[in-house]
């Protein structure tokens, strides 16, 4: 008569256990036996072993029923777990139809915490995270020399020159292939005579481009080494978007010819489709040699040029060899290389300082270039990271409402969770019950919040996208934004799912059982619920200060004296030599268009410069100054631009000192003539103020400048006047030394770009101004025609976006953290309504039963923002690389964000205060 | 005195055991006891073996078990036939009967094989 142990029935508790079942069932069986031959008359030690031999071998059966049980409970186990999990999902559709209100509030709240996050991601694994489509783009690096170096660049100085990079490519082990790389836009026109120019986006590439990344040909071939040699039919390689764009995919293609410029080029072949050159941000579209660049570019090829930096290198490792390694085995050949570079012409004046930092500061790095060469990366790295953190703070806060709301549903549901704690469900079911609920929401939210997320991308590369290249930026969402989103809306979920789930099946059964009427003030769950709001208040601080930062930086950015005044002016570029004009004839037309604009109504005057304003264009020269001495390279790095007589007057830069530029500072480039380095044929010019001040003295005027910073460079430019400072580059550039020389004595083919101020509006001019271009010469089309203050706002776009996006978030955060607010004080108003009766019945009027509420809200409101007054500072440090002359603490900003989150959270509060207020003391009374 | 006993079958074995559920639930002694009776200790000599044909006939659908009372009111494992198992059953004992009809045929046959008068 033994039942088993009190120890055994709990161990069961967690579900079958087939060998302890299989030991009661054979020892029942023995027993019994046992039993019946002791009754036959045998000792119940006989009567054992007895029974033992008639049974048989105990262990064999033993294990035998084990194995089949175990099979057995796990084949029927699994199926409830299934269907147990279906039920869950059921029942949690159930119950969130049935309070919809609530349902709905939280699957919007998740859907713009999960949408806002998914938008962001989507921006950031395009731009950021993307790779070439070849095969193995982590093995493809790039070759960038670093430190000092000696000569001019068409870039940021990392580049190489073409003989290095050829000495380079034929001497290196540590690549299996290695290309040289360099981004044009080219005026394709079908063939001669046609007058209709398309700008395309090309590259000029070397010959192993194609192999060393290992891109296939969709179509005829793609380019090798031999059509890289000199002399070598002219070819070239369309992208595969752009044999459907302009040649509709017609398989005869091949062996057609182009018009770069004026320069044919045979079609060979079409690349694979998904290939869109190294700018992943932005298509290129055709494909030529190298060899090329100087019929390309209707100038003199570079290709010879020692001491131009120009081409940006690209390689792919062999197996098994790091950046490191194959930057360390190049090393000793590119010292020699250098070495053997000292005896280029242009190290003629150079001090033997100078050739000793060329030979020691130059290094050659090897570093991953699978990204590609996207200049977008560089812009957008920063502000997306810090977008990414504002909507993480987003979701945060929403998370909080939705926890909040759980809560409240959980507290709600009390009764039924003590029913069924009771009737025998396990905590965990129940919890895991919830849970579900949770993640059903959460799924729900986060597909709402995909749809969004690709609303909202498209409207933000509207604002991202030049409309000039064809961009590579889709708004839909690919499979690893998509996972991320699965993650995060999964972590949502379990966040403020698990939390309440817990909370609301503690298990104090007997008390909920019972009426809860009784009970006043709120325990552990209210404090949560507080918690959380109070998290939710300084979150939105955070979001609100970061939001102000930005746009006080904007506002600076967008107030600052730019040196010249940018209303009404019309700008635009004419380059006439991709259809041929050469030497005298491009200044001509430079000139004639100058004066048909001049003469056209409206126009109150006009100039032209050689480098585009706030267009990221540069023109940067060392310079010597007469009577000051060189000792090694240090000449004054400056700003150059070459412009017309009027220039100034147009742009409205004051002139300080001396004299504008005149017509008859006019010059004639002789073909063939030698120009000498130092004033590259320019005989006058005109400086900034600040250049002025500091190298010229009180008499600047009639002083000397060279281009050049060896030691005996000649200056033989003479100062004719001084002018105010203005920008350059970009907005947000301090404004630094630059140098003015004329247009017209320029010895090279420069195109204009040309600023005109209208008397009126000047978008009304913009059809005036293309007819002017168009009239001249119909082949030359006017290229960025738009307003100036277009152009800056261009120039400004991505910090403009941030901006908006900051304000956009942070008022989404600070709405959300209300909602909170609200609900917390709705329910707090609920849970005090007998206490609030019993003041009122002993005599409080209704302005204090308001304040009363009131200063709840305030409380928590003053909790919020002095946890996050202390983190606002480490936000406006973090974010000060973002900012635009931000220095240090913005106590104005943190102020006003402060006050207008308080306003706001008072307002969110008034309305339960209002209620409670108004209150019927007996209704509150009597509520049970 | 001990008997020489035969060994069961397997395929015999379920067949008895299922018969002997026709009755009601039983646990496994019960079925055991009663099979060892009736064949007066000719079948099942090792009880044991009676086990893991009932796991395995559990496992197939045949009879379905519960956890019980016994008569003495300690806790055994009762076993139940199936619509299945009924079924089984039912097939098994029509192809018994065949079988022992066509063996007792022979077994009470005059005459031998081959010896036909041409």
């Amino acid at each position: 008569m033994t039942r088993p142990p009190a120890w055994r029935r709990y161990a069961r508790f967690f579900g079958a256990d087939v060998r302890r079942d299989v030991d009661d069932e054979l020892r029942f069986h023995l027993e019994a036996k046992t039993q019946a031959l002791i009754d036959g008359g045998l000792s119940p030690r006989e009567a054992r072993a007895e029974a033992l031999r008639q049974f048989g071998a105990v262990s064999d059966v033993r294990a035998l029923c084990e194995t089949f049980g175990s099979a057995d409970v796990r084949r029927s186990e699994r199926r409830l777990y299934l269907t147990g999990w279906g039920q869950d999902l059921r029942y949690a559709l159930r119950m969130l139809r049935r309070t919809p209100l609530v349902s709905c509030v939280a699957i919007l709240s998740i859907a713009l915490g999960v949408g806002a996050n998914t938008a962001i991601f989507t921006l950031l694994d395009q731009v950021l995270l993307r790779l070439l489509p070849v095969p193995a783009p982590e093995r493809i690096v790039r070759v960038q020399s670093q430190g000092y170096y000696y000569g001019s660049t068409n870039g940021t100085g990392r580049e190489l020159s073409y003989p290095m990079f050829a000495a380079l490519r034929d001497h290196q082990q540590v690549f299996e292939g290695m290309f040289a790389y360099f981004p044009i836009g080219v005026a394709v026109r079908a063939e001669h005579g046609s007058r209709s120019a398309e700008m395309t986006p090309a590259a000029l590439v070397s010959g192993d481009y194609f192999s060393t990344l290992q891109v296939r040909a969709a179509h005829g071939r793609l380019l090798t080494r031999q059509d890289d040699a000199p002399g070598a039919p002219p070819v070239a390689v369309l992208s595969h978007r752009y044999w459907q764009r302009r040649f509709a995919g017609a398989p005869d293609v091949l062996g057609r010819t182009l018009l770069a410029g004026t320069q044919p080029l045979t079609i060979v072949g079409v690349a694979d489709s998904g290939f869109d050159g190294m700018n992943l941000a932005s298509a290129t579209e055709l494909f030529v040699p190298l060899a090329l660049d100087g019929p390309m570019q209707a100038g003199a090829s570079r290709l010879d040029r020692q001491g131009l930096r120009w081409l940006k290198i690209y390689a792919r490792l062999r197996p098994g060899v790091t950046e490191q390694a194959a930057a360390a085995s190049l090393a000793p050949f590119y010292r020699s290389l250098r070495e053997s570079d000292l005896n280029d012409v242009r190290f003629a004046r150079a001090a033997a300082a100078t050739k000793q930092r060329y030979l020691n500061e130059n290094r050659l790095e090897v570093v991953a270039g699978g990204g590609g060469l996207t200049p977008m990366r560089n812009q957008l790295r920063g502000p997306l990271v810090v977008l990414m953190a504002i909507v993480a703070g987003v979701l945060l806060i929403a998370c909080a409402n939705v926890a909040n709301l759980q809560l409240a549903r959980g507290a709600a549901r009390q009764r039924e969770v003590a029913l069924r704690l009771s009737l025998g469900a396990t905590r965990a079911r129940i919890v895991r019950q919830l849970v579900v609920e949770s993640l059903v929401l959460a799924g729900l939210g986060a597909a709402a919040g995909v749809l969004l997320a690709v609303g909202g991308v498209q409207v933000l590369l509207a604002f991202l996208i030049d409309p000039d290249s064809p961009s590579l930026l889709i708004a839909t969402p690919n499979p690893r934004v998509l996972g991320f989103t699965a993650l995060i809306a999964g972590a949502a979920g379990l966040l403020f799912g698990l939390a309440p789930a817990l909370q609301s099946t503690r298990p104090a059964l007997a008390h909920t059982l019972k009426d809860q009427s009784g009970t006043v003030a709120g325990g552990a769950g209210v404090r949560v619920r507080k918690a959380l709001v109070v998290s939710q208040v300084a979150l939105s601080l955070l979001l609100l200060v970061g939001a102000g930062l930005f746009i006080r930086s904007f506002q600076r950015m967008m107030s600052a004296d730019l040196g010249f005044r940018t209303e009404q002016i019309v700008t635009f570029g004419a380059d006439p030599t991709p259809i041929g004009y050469r030497g005298h004839r491009v200044k001509q037309y430079a000139m004639d268009l100058l004066a048909r604009v001049r003469a056209t109504p409206g126009v109150a005057s006009a100039g032209v410069a050689r480098v585009s304003l706030l267009a990221g264009g540069a023109w940067y020269e060392s310079l010597a100054v007469e009577g000051r001495p060189i000792r090694a390279d240090d000449g004054v790095d400056s700003r150059v631009n070459a412009v017309t007589p009027g220039y100034f007057d147009t742009m409205r830069v004051p002139l300080r000192m001396g004299r504008d530029f005149r017509d008859t500072d006019f010059r004639v480039a002789v073909p063939g003539e030698k120009v000498d380095e130092s004033d590259q044929g320019y005989r006058v010019a005109v400086v900034s103020e600040s250049f002025a001040r500091k190298f010229l003295g009180p008499q600047p005027i009639g002083r000397h400048i060279g281009f050049g910073a060896d030691p005996g460079t000649p200056t033989r430019i003479e100062v004719v006047g001084v002018v105010g400072d203005s920008v350059y580059t970009g907005v947000t550039e301090s404004r630094s030394w630059q140098i003015y020389v004329p247009f017209l004595e320029s010895t090279d083919d420069a195109m204009g770009w040309f600023y005109v101020r209208t008397t009126g509006e000047p978008a009304a001019m913009l059809d005036a101004m293309r007819a002017a271009v168009r009239d001249l010469d119909p082949a030359v089309p006017p290229l960025q025609l738009r307003t100036l203050t277009t152009q800056v706002n261009r120039s400004v776009a991505s910090q403009r976006l941030v901006t908006g996006l900051c304000v956009l978030f942070g008022g989404l955060a600070t709405a959300l953290a209300m909602v909170g607010l609200y609900g917390v004080m709705a329910y707090t108003v609920t849970r005090r309504t007998r206490e609030l009766g019993v003041r009122m019945a002993l005599g409080a009027r209704s302005p204090r039963i308001l304040w009363l509420i009131l200063r709840e809200a305030l409380w928590l409101v003053g909790a919020g923002v002095a946890c996050a007054l202390p983190l606002s500072l480490l936000v406006s440090r973090v974010l000060q690389s973002e900012l635009y002359d931000a220095t240090g603490i913005d106590p104005i900003t943190v102020a006003g964000a402060t006050l207008l989150l308080a306003a706001v959270a008072m307002a969110a509060a008034l309305v339960p205060s209002w209620k409670a207020a108004r209150l019927d003391p007996l209704r509150a009374l009597r509520l049970e | 005195m001990k008997k020489a006993s035969l060994d069961v079958v397997r395929g015999t074995l379920d067949v008895l055991i299922l018969r002997a559920l026709t009755w009601g639930p039983q646990h496994g002694y019960a079925v055991s006891q009663w099979i060892r009776e009736r064949t007066e200790e000719e079948l099942l000599v090792e009880e044991g073996a009676l086990y893991p044909a009932l796991y395995r006939m559990e496992s197939k659908g045949w009879i379905g078990s519960e956890w019980g009372a016994s008569d003495n009111n300690r806790r055994a494992k009762f076993y139940a036939l199936t619509t299945e198992g009924r079924r089984h059953l039912k097939q098994e004992l029509d192809t018994w009967q065949r079988y022992t009809q066509a063996v007792s045929r022979i077994l009470s046959a005059s005459t031998g094989p081959g010896l036909r008068r041409a």
